[in-house]
């Protein structure tokens, strides 16, 4: 994820960007962080992040929620990597190994959220175009899924049933055979 | 603008079909169903993955072993007890999983269902069933 050099890699670790949320909060974050987001990432290459990056599809309740996700796995990287040279090899894969226990247990905590926040959490990775978190909201979308019938997906989702009488004949004719 | 304390209120059937699609992808095959028929939009994408898993597999009447699936007589299930859609249900299915021709024993004789091991595509067929609607 870093940069090609050291010097590169100060730099990168001491610019901040300024993201400007959809109701006008400012965050300021480090360039490390902001470009785990592709989306920001192709703004900083194309230099016009000056005077900061307006997110108006994003409220400052979720960004900050998409911040705290990117600092974390932005310094495990960073971590990951400056570790691998003062280490000896069983000593970097037992740090290595304690890095991503730790990260999964943030992960998990970070999913800890109602149903409102993980769908704007959703939105917001795939706008800012932030693939980790897009693959653990959906995977959580699709752990919560699993085991359930179409009325408890709906009950959980909060989901109004626009199936025609039609449609939903066809798929009683489906499941029929699937399951018999 | 204005999004009044939008908890709850989040609109899952209008999430994007491409979000969907990485949400549905990692189900399998009951969960897949069951998502399909949760609303119009979840059935349409759940249908278009189906429709994406199920290409590849090549037409099976070319290969099918002439005598594996249909000796296995207990219930007298031939082809032409089911529609025509569930016919080519189970051909597409079975295409991917039996055995070739070469490999199964001469064994002519229909009636003796005893100790013929049932043919291990009728089992997997029924497995890999719901992948080709």
């Amino acid at each position: 994820m870093a940069s090609a050099g050291s010097g590169d890699e100060k730099a990168a670790a001491a610019a901040m960007i300024t993201l400007i949320s959809s109701d006008n909060e400012k965050f300021e974050v480090t360039e490390a962080t902001a470009t785990l987001s592709q989306t920001i990432r192709h703004m900083i290459e194309d230099g016009c992040t000056d005077g900061g990056v307006p997110l108006p599809n994003v409220t400052s309740k979720i960004l900050a929620r998409v911040i705290e996700y990117c600092k974390k796995h932005a310094t495990a990287a960073a971590g990951e990597e400056g570790s691998s040279s003062s280490f000896s090899d069983a000593a970097f894969l037992e740090v290595d190994r304690a890095f991503l226990e730790e990260l999964e247990e943030f992960d998990d905590a970070f999913l800890e959220v109602d149903r409102a926040t993980l769908f704007d959490l959703i939105l917001a990775a795939n706008y800012l175009d932030i693939k980790g978190l897009l693959n653990l909201t959906c995977q959580k979308v699709a752990d919560s899924v699993k085991g359930k019938t179409p009325e408890q997906i709906r009950e959980m989702y909060n989901i109004v049933n626009d199936l025609t009488p039609e449609e939903e004949a066809e798929i009683r004719r489906e499941t029929q055979w699937a399951f018999e | 603008m204005e999004q009044p304390a939008a908890s709850n209120a989040a609109d899952w059937s209008k999430l994007p079909a491409d979000i969907l699609v990485s949400v549905l992808c990692s189900l399998e095959f009951p969960d897949l169903f069951s998502s399909a028929a949760v609303c119009t939009s979840w059935r349409a994408t759940a249908r278009d993955l189906r429709r994406i898993y199920s290409r590849p597999k090549p037409p099976a009447f070319f290969t099918s072993p002439p005598s594996a699936p249909r000796s296995t007589a207990s219930p007298p299930a031939g082809p032409t007890a089911c529609p025509t859609s569930r016919a080519h249900l189970w051909l597409t299915a079975t295409s991917g999983a039996h055995p070739t021709a070469g490999s199964s024993p001469p064994t002519p004789a229909p009636s003796s269902t005893s100790s013929t091991p049932p043919p291990a595509s009728r089992l997997a067929s029924r497995q890999s069933r719901p992948w080709s609607i």
